[in-house]
């Protein structure tokens, strides 16, 4: 038989299953979590975010129109608080340095630094996309880590395909050369 | 000489993401170009790093908070079969006070002194009251129609 949609378990998650929203809730929680720690860099933030998510789902389901394009749509509201917090950072951040002081922590990450040997290789190339601009981030985060179509992108961040596929390339054209001295070893 | 192609377009390229026409210039330029093959080659081995980077975990103690906590938002809390008021008017998401309006009606009894509800009973009263609300909803909605109807034959 074939697994309930993500539209089928909304549905019946919205008529009183709460097994529904369980399933939901184990099918999409790593995308979620991973698409926020690449946004935030934060892993507790990343959760802060997953249970915010999760619980906005539960919130809208009575109004959930399907239309095949859940995850996008969970992708959108995963993306808003993500920026939502991001802003709060940036704000933060302008306050203290008002006010002469230093941000408490540095939240973007630097650049790889020139000793790979120190950095696990997936940190490095995590810190490589944390260190692009936030809507390549954004972009190369779906597109690569939750292998999601240009179109479904394109739903998340509410931009026209070709938009979504120059943040893309930019990204890639970013990465690159920054990772280049470190994966020269790799096959293709 | 450092070459013009920007590392973007050889990024679109490589995803074919250009149209035919540019896509074989671009293909002209790379069989004489050993800088761009070399950028090539590099695109290619970050594409596949990306693709193949293991997912980062949340701790479990994280995923199990966060379960627990939207266990109880999204578990209906589960009532006892016998009630007490208070009990039964957050059963039917009203204040205690509230109740007064329907006591007479309620399906209580009294035990030890206290007043005290069966779910079931609570239920099937509910469904009365439906029953009731709907067939008043249907005769205001005919009495309706029968003015409008006098209304037109008059004009």
């Amino acid at each position: 038989m074939d697994p309930l949609s993500d539209d089928d378990l909304m549905r019946l998650y919205g008529e009183g299953d709460a097994e529904a929203f369980d399933t939901l809730f184990d099918r999409h929680y790593m995308a979620v979590y991973n698409f926020a720690h690449a946004m935030l860099a934060d892993a507790g933030e990343a959760e802060e975010v997953l249970q915010e998510s999760f619980l906005a789902v539960a919130q809208a389901a009575k109004t959930y129109h399907p239309q095949g394009m859940f995850r996008a749509w969970l992708m959108r509201i995963v993306r808003n608080r993500c920026l939502t917090r991001l802003q709060a950072r940036r704000a933060r951040d302008a306050l203290l340095r008002a006010g002469g002081l230093e941000a408490l922590e540095a939240r973007s990450p630097d650049p790889p630094p020139a000793c790979a040997e120190a950095r696990e290789r997936a940190d490095l190339i995590r810190s490589a996309v944390a260190a692009l601009g936030e809507r390549q981030r954004e972009a190369i985060a779906m597109y690569a880590f939750q292998q999601m179509s240009y179109q479904e992108i394109a739903k998340v961040m509410e931009i026209p395909v070709n938009t979504v596929k120059t943040l893309i390339h930019r990204a890639r054209a970013e990465l690159a050369p920054r990772l280049a001295p470190y994966l020269q070893g790799d096959q293709r | 000489m450092s070459c013009e192609v920007t590392y973007e377009e050889l990024a679109a390229h490589a995803a074919g993401d250009m149209d035919l026409h540019r896509h074989a210039e671009m293909d002209q330029h790379l069989a004489g170009c050993a800088e761009c093959r070399r950028r090539v080659e590099a695109l290619a081995k970050t594409d596949a790093a990306l693709a193949s980077l293991a997912p980062v975990q949340p701790s479990a103690w994280a995923v199990l908070e966060i379960r627990r906590a939207l266990s109880e938002i999204i578990r209906p809390r589960r009532y006892p079969e016998i009630m007490t008021l208070a009990e039964a008017a957050d059963f039917l998401r009203v204040r205690p006070a509230e109740l007064g309006e329907v006591a007479e009606s309620l399906p209580a009894f009294e035990l030890a002194g206290q007043v005290r509800v069966r779910r079931a009973r609570l239920i099937e009263w509910i469904e009365q009251r439906e029953r009731d609300y709907s067939r008043q909803r249907n005769e205001s909605w005919v009495a309706r129609s029968r003015v409008v109807g006098t209304g037109r034959g008059v004009a």
